[in-house]
């Protein structure tokens, strides 16, 4: 507890209100007043009144703590470095790691290049429709187990095919 | 993206660009796991001691770090204050049979005496409440029957009582008006009302009420630390 703000008092420490509540108030005692009011109706103050006022309310009904600033602590302390050597060494690793990103961005071939499309490159299966593997057209009602064994047997002959172009059998 | 992994029915909300939490709905709470996860904390396993922290973090802010210390953003500065101890002396913990939590405990009290005696605000405590209070934690880490739901409800009361004991040394009018307007937070015009005056005079009242209390707790802390 700080010393008691003694501005109200008189020069025998005692303030108007200690003997009578309904004494009438001096100037600072109004002041002092009006500045509670204000910091109780907007839930937020800088005097000492409103100091206690948080610590009383924090003592009688206290509120939970918020899950995302809890989560900030716990992720703060957990993930705090233990002094300057791990930071610099935590600190390099980062930064080496973000120029070889760089550099694999930077020697990368385009994203929207074709696989298989170059010179030199195996030519590779590409994806497409599967409706030229019925010719005879696909029913409104069953044979969906036949169509999806043919679809399946298809592409895994692609995906053998693929291998072997990329290996260089082909 | 971060994913973060937390459990035993930590409910907190999916905040899109912050993380995302899973729920470990499957991990009993009891004693075991408990243990396990300390024993897995003691040999620097993080997750485990960030499932422990965030299992009984949020308990040690609202019934010791808050009351005693007044309000949230001390409060915050401790929780996070007594984490760091934790994650350093973790290493130190001994499983006695009754959990971590008195542990835990003892230690924010530690760190919130460290913090009243660090600032000059308007609380209900002093450090020497805090100092009692530990002495009295470490005691209750001998397993003496008390759960953590005791513990827990036993530090509220602790804090409220305090209260109490202040209000009941000043003028009645003054305590109803505190209890009234600051603890029941009741209408300014409605407290005026019930107590039989203008609100212009309440909050006079009210102002004088406060200085009275805060003279109250001043007063106990000085003839208890002359005793």
């Amino acid at each position: 507890m700080s010393p008691p703000d003694r501005q109200d008092e008189n020069q025998h420490g005692v303030a108007p209100g200690d003997l009578d509540p309904d004494a009438p108030p001096t100037e600072e005692e109004l002041i002092a007043s009006e500045r509670l009011r204000h910091a109780l109706e907007e839930g937020s103050g800088a005097s000492p009144e409103w100091e206690l006022v948080e610590a009383v309310r924090a003592a009688v009904a206290p509120s939970p703590i918020e899950p995302a600033r809890h989560l900030e602590l716990v992720f703060g302390a957990l993930g705090k470095p233990r002094g300057k050597v791990v930071y610099f060494a935590f600190g390099g690793v980062a930064s080496l790691a973000a120029m070889a990103a760089t550099v694999a961005l930077v020697v990368r071939a385009p994203a929207d290049a074709p696989v298989g499309v170059g010179d030199g490159a195996p030519r590779m299966a590409v994806s497409r429709s599967a409706a030229p593997l019925f010719p005879e057209g696909i029913p409104v009602m069953g044979g969906t187990t036949d169509r999806v064994e043919r679809i399946a047997l298809a592409r895994s002959q692609d995906w053998r095919a693929n291998r072997f172009a990329q290996w260089g059998v082909r | 993206m971060v994913v973060a992994t937390l459990g035993w029915g930590s409910s907190f909300p999916i905040r899109p660009g912050l993380c995302i939490v899973h729920r470990v709905g499957d991990e009993p709470e009891s004693p075991d796991t408990e243990q396990a996860l300390v024993l897995r904390a003691k040999e620097g396993d993080r997750k485990a001691l960030g499932l422990l922290l965030t299992r009984f973090g949020p308990t040690l802010y609202r019934s010791v770090l808050l009351p005693r210390l007044g309000n949230r953003a001390s409060a915050e500065q401790a929780l996070g204050d007594t984490y760091a101890r934790v994650v350093e002396r973790i290493g130190t913990f001994e499983w006695q049979g009754c959990g971590i939590y008195p542990w835990l405990r003892t230690v924010a009290f530690h760190v919130a005496m460290d913090l009243l005696r660090a600032r000059r605000r308007e609380v209900l405590f002093e450090p020497g409440d805090l100092e009692r209070e530990a002495e009295g934690a470490e005691q209750d880490m001998t397993c003496a029957g008390l759960t953590e739901t005791l513990i827990e409800q036993n530090d509220r009361d602790v804090a409220r009582a305090k209260l109490e004991r202040a209000l009941e040394q000043i003028h009645p009018r003054y305590a109803s008006a505190i209890r009234m307007r600051v603890v029941e937070e009741r209408a300014r015009e409605e407290v005026a009302r019930e107590l039989g005056v203008s609100t212009a005079t309440f909050d006079v009242v009210l102002h004088r009420a406060m200085t009275a209390l805060r003279k109250a707790i001043a007063s106990s802390d000085r003839s208890r630390g002359e005793a």
